[in-house]
């Protein structure tokens, strides 16, 4: 502790005032030694005068018991003896040192006692002062004597008998000019000892003397006393009382009142709770220290991780000491304290009053500051970037709005406020990617270029542009009504930064992006031309298959295909391969579409030459052999089905389709017996399968050859023969037919119901158009005539019945085909006021655009169009 | 669009014209009548000036242009004051030239007396007769408009137009194209398109679609017309995809919902065309023939008696004009719905 060091250095002082006190008194000895020692200054050395003095001091008190010694003169050789010895005793002090640092380096050994550390001896000192405090006990300065045999006990660690003769010069001498400093002493020794009621008492009794040196000490130990009791009430009071006596508007970087101060803050830090602090501190009155002392009590608490205590003194701080000058530096630490509790809401608040409060544009900084703060500035831009950068990555993660928009405002403020910051451009797209974040991306956009001024460096400048275009492009997904406005502006920027996009690598990204917003509106042309650059420079493959992507988007598919083709036909690429016969796949189905089968063969071709093993291929096969089919080329679609069959690994619905298809193709070719087998087989290879619609149609073509066998099939005589054929016939087929609706293919059934009524309308034709017999009379005829339609009729009605059927069906399975419209016709035929009916159908024409008339006052005449 | 195949309504729009005004107060009039007829004081004003016009170019009776210019100098009018109410009738006549052309095709030629340099009136003036289907006139008129500085595109197209209506399609597309050489107007080249369409030129036709596609100009019927191609070139499905972005994009017309459900019809979307059917209806209540087509759709392809009921009644009552033929089908369908009944 600093004030026990200095007391050793006080106890010296007062030493040497003792000496000077004593040398004030005029007697012989004394004039005749302050002659010698000026005679001796000038032709001794001063060693051999010092040791004289010490000589004279020991050969005037030897004389004790052969003579009366003076006090006066005894006292005042004390003091030349005292002094002496306190010189001799620093030069061997210093000697001692030199020689010590000599022989450490040259391997000196303390240890082994060569040279010993000097040590000051009072023995002679003690043995004489025994003697004369004994003799001269009752004689005016005996308490001088005491004091000095105190003080050598004292000094040579006899404490127990200086504290005795302390004591009792105490107790003897109460007007003794020493009591200030013996009592002191006392106390300390008492103190140190742990004896604190007897150290108060003796601290207590130096405050009997004001105007003494030791009173101010006395009070700040009689502090410490209080303390060690755990009375820190008391202990502050005095430690207070010290601060208000000495306190110069400011603490001293040493000294008393520093240590007042650091005392009274321990002594605040222990009071039960901080509220109590507080009570204590408002009970005082302000002082000029008051906001000192709390403010080191918080920094004390922090220390002691007793951070509710520190915020609660710094809240009352702040709320009484609002003008304080290091009130920003309040806020941090209570900002901080917050975040250390995990109370990150309090913290941002603190953060926030921090900004409003004692940023440059405030009065309490105007106040404090005239001449600006960089301490203050650097503080409150560094909380900005912070609590904006916290409500920013907040309100990402947790895609609020309300924080993001914090964020935004606080960077905001930060460009307002400190503009001239070496961060302000980092900030500004921080502001930017914020706006974007909350979805503001006209302002994002805006702020963003604005970044990408403020850079020097092109490759960072043409990164932020290069997000000024992106974030048009996101405007342009998003908000279709200002498409045109926005593709001008990213078309600014790109025009604006292209050197730099080129530096920062971002430049085809930059031209794709262009390209792919003008694609979004159908502007194809441009789409296309922002992308020739492109084509001249590493990428040109990629601009090259985005330039055809765009042509097929346009639906100029043999353009893309010409690209496309290039392409191939320079890299080889296996990707490339396929798209291409895609492209000729789908350029293929187009020109089938459009009733072109010519080139649809061709393309089909093509796809299928380019790419033979891939499913495309196979495909494209497929189609070629169903043009010819429905071309009605059936010796080619039977050439390509057989092709096409060839193949390995064809999955099973196709080679189902195959299968049929060439069949029906050589059935059209009037290879019946080929086309049947061909059919036969796949009912056959299908393992009865019922789910396949085309092995369904295979039984139904079969079905239909039989149909037309029957229909051929007349009735002549004799008529009850041939008519059992027939009927046997019919029953057949109808079986048959009953038979495919095993298949649960609903478009088929329609068919079957329509074949099924042809069967039953055809027996009623053949009866009623059956062979007559020869030999009948005209009556004869009438009543065969009506013989058979009787007979007839049963079929017609039956015929009825089923094509209701077909059209039932049609409704239920909502299938409403050729077939369903055939059943439907041959209703309307048979049943005419049930089923004849005729839609309103109106004819068709082109809308053309009609002039409209034109205003007069215009003066022009502004074109404006009407649908006639 | 005028129905020009209502010749009726083109010879009686005199009379309709006369009997629809008369309701306004009435004045007598017995000059141009064999017998007295009451008419409003603006259809006597309007008709008296238009006869008396061409009774002067006749050289016959009363001259009201002499009139007018005779008076013109008695009172000393001076130019301003010709412009003036020359203006005022060219205003008038565009305002009526929609609903009522045969007034407007008089006060454009009463106020081209007063100020016969202005391009616009006769440019007005044709479209009038265009809607009066006096086509030859119209060109005369639109060549008239020509001699005064006229834009040339908007004339061509305006003569082409007539053409069309004529069914001169090589002079219509003749005019087209040099219109469009002068302005490439999206409406122009859809009217190329269209007749291209027309003549069966389908490839032509397309190529002009496409070059309007790319203009993207959004008030022009370009899917409507699209579907039509496609309609008749019996790609239904085609035609179904392009009426329903025309519905979506161009707006809905009765017209376009009419093509729309005939073309379901074709595809036998029924439902979907019972559902386009009852749009036409929403708009117009009185469209009797979507009743008897949505009477058809329920009676024999859903089987819904009761609602085929109710449409063939609504046909009826709407005024259809096959009225017994419908009678008969709802007896059937009384029947047909009796007979499911004692199913």
């Amino acid at each position: 502790m600093k004030i026990i060091k200095s007391f050793h250095n006080q106890v010296f002082v007062c030493l040497l005032l003792f000496v000077m006190f004593i040398s004030s008194c005029k007697t012989i000895e004394g004039k005749k030694v302050e002659k010698s020692t000026s005679v001796l200054k000038d032709t001794f050395s001063e060693v051999e005068l010092l040791k004289e003095r010490i000589k004279e001091w020991e050969e005037y008190v030897n004389l004790i018991g052969y003579k009366d010694l003076s006090l006066d003169t005894t006292l005042r050789l004390t003091e030349g003896y005292l002094e002496a010895k306190d010189i001799l005793f620093k030069k061997e002090m210093e000697e001692y040192e030199k020689a010590s640092e000599g022989h450490v380096v040259q391997g000196f050994n303390h240890d082994k006692g060569e040279m010993r550390q000097p040590k000051q001896d009072y023995s002679s000192l003690i043995r004489t002062f025994r003697i004369l405090s004994d003799e001269y006990r009752y004689k005016k300065g005996a308490d001088a004597i005491h004091y000095a045999l105190g003080y050598a006990l004292y000094e040579q660690g006899e404490r127990d008998e200086a504290i005795k003769i302390f004591e009792g010069l105490v107790r003897n001498y109460p007007q003794s000019i020493y009591l200030p400093e013996v009592n002191f002493r006392l106390g300390e020794f008492y103190f140190e000892t742990g004896q604190m009621g007897e150290a108060r008492e003796s601290y207590s009794r130096v405050l009997n003397y004001p105007q003494s040196v030791f009173y101010d000490k006395a009070v700040y130990k009689l502090g410490w006393v209080y303390y060690k009791i755990d009375d820190f009430k008391n202990a502050s009071d005095l430690f207070m009382s010290i601060i208000d006596r000495t306190w110069e508007g400011k603490s001293k970087e040493t000294g008393l009142t520093e240590e007042s101060v650091s005392s009274l803050i321990m002594s605040l830090n222990r009071f039960k709770n901080m509220e109590d602090v507080v009570g204590y501190l408002q009970s005082k009155g302000v002082r000029g220290y008051t906001a000192l002392v709390l403010e080191q009590t918080g920094e004390r608490l922090i220390q002691e991780t007793r951070y509710e205590g520190a915020i609660h003194i710094y809240d009352y701080l702040t709320k009484n000491f609002s003008d304080n000058p290091n009130m920003p530096f309040i806020y941090e630490k209570m900002a901080n304290l917050y975040e250390w509790g995990s109370d990150k809401g309090s913290a941002v608040v603190k953060k926030e009053m921090l900004v409003y409060q004692y940023n440059h544009t405030a009065e309490w900084y105007k106040r404090n500051y005239p001449n600006g703060s960089e301490k203050i500035d650097s503080l409150i831009s560094k909380t900005i970037i912070d609590v904006s950068k916290d409500y920013h990555l907040k309100g990402k993660n947790e895609t609020n709005a309300k924080h993001l928009q914090k964020a935004i405002d606080g960077y905001r403020n930060f460009l307002l406020l400190f503009p001239k910051m070496p961060n302000y451009k980092e900030i500004n797209l921080l502001l930017a990617e914020a706006l974007f974040d909350v979805g503001e991306y006209n302002e994002a956009a805006v702020e963003y270029e604005k970044t990408a001024i403020l850079y020097q460096e092109a490759l960072r400048r043409g990164e932020i542009a290069y997000s000024s275009l992106l974030t048009y492009a996101v405007i342009f997904d998003k908000f279709k009504n200002e498409r045109e406005t926005v593709i001008n502006k990213a078309v600014r920027i790109f025009e604006a930064y292209g050197k730099d996009f080129s530096l920062s690598g971002k430049l085809g990204k930059a031209h794709y992006t262009i390209s792919d917003m003008y694609a979004q509106i159908k502007a194809y042309g441009k789409a296309r031309e922002i992308l020739i650059p492109l084509t001249k420079g590493k990428d040109s493959v990629n601009a090259y298959k985005r330039i055809a992507e765009l042509y097929l988007l346009e639906g100029n598919l043999s353009s893309s295909e010409d690209i496309y083709s290039k392409l191939f036909s320079i890299s080889k690429d296996p990707e490339l391969q396929e798209i291409l016969v895609k492209l000729r796949y789908r350029i293929g189905d187009e020109y089938l579409k459009a009733g072109k089968l010519e080139e649809a063969i061709k393309k089909f071709n093509l796809a299928f030459t380019v790419y033979p093993d891939s499913d495309i291929g196979e495909s494209a096969l497929m189609k070629i052999g169903v043009i010819y089919e429905k071309n009605k080329e059936y010796n080619k679609a039977v050439e390509i089905f057989k092709k096409y069959l060839s193949r390995d690994d064809i999955p099973p619905d196709r080679e189902a389709e195959a299968r049929y298809r060439l069949g029906y193709s050589q059935i059209k070719l009037s290879k019946k017996e080929n086309g049947i087998e061909t059919l036969n087989k796949l009912i056959d290879w299908s393992g009865g399968r019922t789910d396949n619609i085309f092995i369904a149609k295979a039984e139904l073509l079969i079905l239909k050859e039989r149909l037309n066998i029957y229909l051929d099939l007349k009735i002549t005589q004799p008529f009850e023969k041939t008519l059992n054929k027939k009927t046997e016939f019919l029953n057949n087929i109808l079986k048959s037919y009953s038979n495919i609706s095993r298949y649960k293919v609903p478009e088929l059934l329609t068919e079957i119901f329509f074949s099924m009524g042809t069967a039953l309308e055809n027996f009623r034709d053949s009866i009623l158009q059956s062979e007559r017999p020869a030999d009948l009379t005209k009556e004869e005829l009438e009543e065969y005539n009506f013989l058979l339609e009787e007979k007839a009729y049963p079929y017609d009605e039956k015929a009825v019945k089923v094509y209701e059927n077909g059209l039932q069906i049609g409704r239920e399975y909502k299938v409403y085909d050729e077939w369903v419209q055939k059943n439907l016709e041959r209703l309307a035929a048979i049943r005419p006021v049930l089923y004849k009916r005729g839609f309103v159908l109106k004819d068709i024409k082109p809308i053309f655009i009609y002039p409209e008339p034109v205003m007069m006052e215009a003066g022009y005449a502004e074109q404006r169009y009407s649908k006639n | 669009m005028l129905n020009r195949d209502t010749a009726r309504i083109k010879q009686d729009i005199s009379k309709l014209y006369i009997r629809r005004f008369c309701k306004l107060p009435q004045i007598e009039t017995k000059y141009f009548f064999k017998k007295p007829v009451k008419i409003c004081g603006i259809c006597g004003l309007t008709i008296f000036l238009f006869l008396s016009g061409c009774v002067t170019n006749q050289n016959k009776g009363y001259s009201l242009k002499n009139k007018i210019s005779f008076e013109a100098k008695a009172k000393t009018h001076d130019d301003d004051e010709k412009q003036k109410k020359a203006i005022v009738l060219f205003n008038n006549g565009f305002q009526l030239i929609n609903n009522d052309p045969i007034s407007a095709n008089a006060l454009y030629h009463e106020g081209i007396t007063l100020m016969p340099e202005r391009w616009e009136a006769y440019y007005n003036l044709g479209i009038t007769y265009i809607k009066l289907y006096d086509n030859e006139r119209a060109i005369k008129e639109f060549s008239n408009a020509l001699k005064y500085n006229a834009p040339q595109s908007k004339v061509y197209n305006a003569i082409g137009i007539t053409y069309q209506s004529m069914g001169r399609n090589g002079d219509a597309i003749k005019y087209f194209k040099r219109a469009v050489s002068i302005e490439k107007s999206p409406a122009i080249m859809m009217n190329i398109a269209n007749i291209y369409q027309d003549t069966g030129q389908t490839e032509e036709a397309i190529k002009y679609y496409h070059q309007i596609e790319a203009a993207d100009i959004l008030n022009l019927p370009l899917h409507a017309n699209i579907g039509i191609l496609k309609y008749k070139a019996n790609d239904f499905k085609s035609a179904r995809d392009e009426f329903n972005q025309a519905l979506t994009k161009e707006g809905e017309n009765i017209q376009i919902l009419y093509y729309q459900a005939q073309t379901l019809l074709m595809l036998g979307e029924y439902e979907n065309a019972l559902n386009v059917y009852q749009k036409i209806i929403a708009k117009n209540p009185a469209e009797f023939e979507s009743y008897k087509n949505m009477g058809i759709i329920y009676e024999i392809y859903l089987g819904d008696m009761v609602k085929a009921y109710e449409n063939y009644t609504a046909y009826i009552e709407n005024g259809g004009e096959k009225a017994k033929d419908i009678e008969l089908w709802i007896d059937v369908v009384k029947a047909k719905s009796k007979k499911r009944e004692n199913h």
